[in-house]
């Protein structure tokens, strides 16, 4: 949530692949305050800290989330903001969209029909203690929802050249904020348990919070036409 | 990964010199962020252990 004089809080939930010392965990959701500054032709600056729960952002030495760069806004309406933080101990880019609220707020019957979604990350592999393989990962899908809860995803996955494709059921769940639960119910799906947040009832974006899956989707309502 | 983040950094740093006439007469200020925003972060920490990760 950004205030339009400069500064922005929010609740951020993060996976990391590994455990994050100052958090304890690599798989959390924290808060998230910072500032911003706009200048005239679209450019700018942040600050963005995610704050470790229980520990205030102060004492939280060494926080790899004490985040600060550039940013630029595009899109018709100013409705994209992106932002590269600038730190010699990341690379890190954000995007961010202007929430389409419904009047009333999100509910599960938002997500009522086909989504296409595509997915695009890195699977990691624990091969003993430090060593750990990582192979690149990319998704296609369809999630049909029947805005009650439950969902049916159909899937094509490309890990490191072999191809997987799978179909798995599971809940999904929307808050009036926009923010998304999902769990799938089958036996040990590619994406098990989800996290994520609606832009408008045409978008939203998930990311798994299971260890080692450290992969983003996006995910747009399909549309039919009937003649 | 890597590469698409740095390319970022490249199209931010070079200044459009010579474009000027070219900017719309559009001017922004904080006014221009305000509401609700989802948010994807992708990328990397280099930490003593260096996973990308995901945070939204």
């Amino acid at each position: 949530m950004a205030d339009g004089k400069g500064h922005e809080q929010g609740k951020a939930t993060v996976n990391a692949g590994a455990t994050v010392p100052a958090f304890g965990s690599s798989v959390f959701t924290t808060s998230l305050a910072g500032t911003y500054d706009v200048d005239p032709d679209g450019t700018g600056d942040f600050t963005a800290t995610l704050t470790p729960p229980g520990i205030s952002a102060a004492s939280a030495a060494s926080n790899p989330f004490d985040l600060g760069g550039a940013l630029v806004i595009d899109q018709k309406d100013d409705r994209e903001v992106r932002l590269l933080s600038i730190g010699s101990n990341r690379v890190l880019l954000t995007g961010t969209k202007r929430q389409r609220t419904p009047k009333g707020g999100f509910s599960n019957a938002n997500l009522r029909g086909d989504w296409g979604f595509s997915c695009q990350g890195t699977l990691i592999t624990l091969a003993g203690d430090p060593t750990a393989v990582e192979s690149p990962l990319a998704v296609v899908g369809l999630i049909t929802a029947d805005g009650k809860g439950d969902f049916l995803a159909k899937v094509t996955a490309n890990v490191a050249g072999a191809i997987l494709q799978s179909s798995f059921s599971g809940n999904i769940k929307v808050a009036k904020n926009g923010f998304i639960t999902a769990a799938a119910t089958s036996a040990d799906p590619l994406l098990a348990h989800l996290r994520g947040v609606m832009d408008s009832t045409n978008e939203f974006e998930l990311i798994p919070i299971d260890p080692g899956k450290i992969i983003s989707c996006t995910a747009n309502k399909q549309e039919h036409k009937t003649d | 990964m890597r590469k698409a983040a740095l390319f970022l950094v490249i199209a931010l740093s070079i200044a459009p010199a010579g474009l000027a006439d070219a900017h719309s007469n559009k001017s922004f200020s904080d006014e221009n962020i305000k509401g609700s925003y989802g948010l994807l972060s992708q990328g990397t920490l280099f930490l003593a252990t260096t996973p990308p990760f995901r945070f939204l």
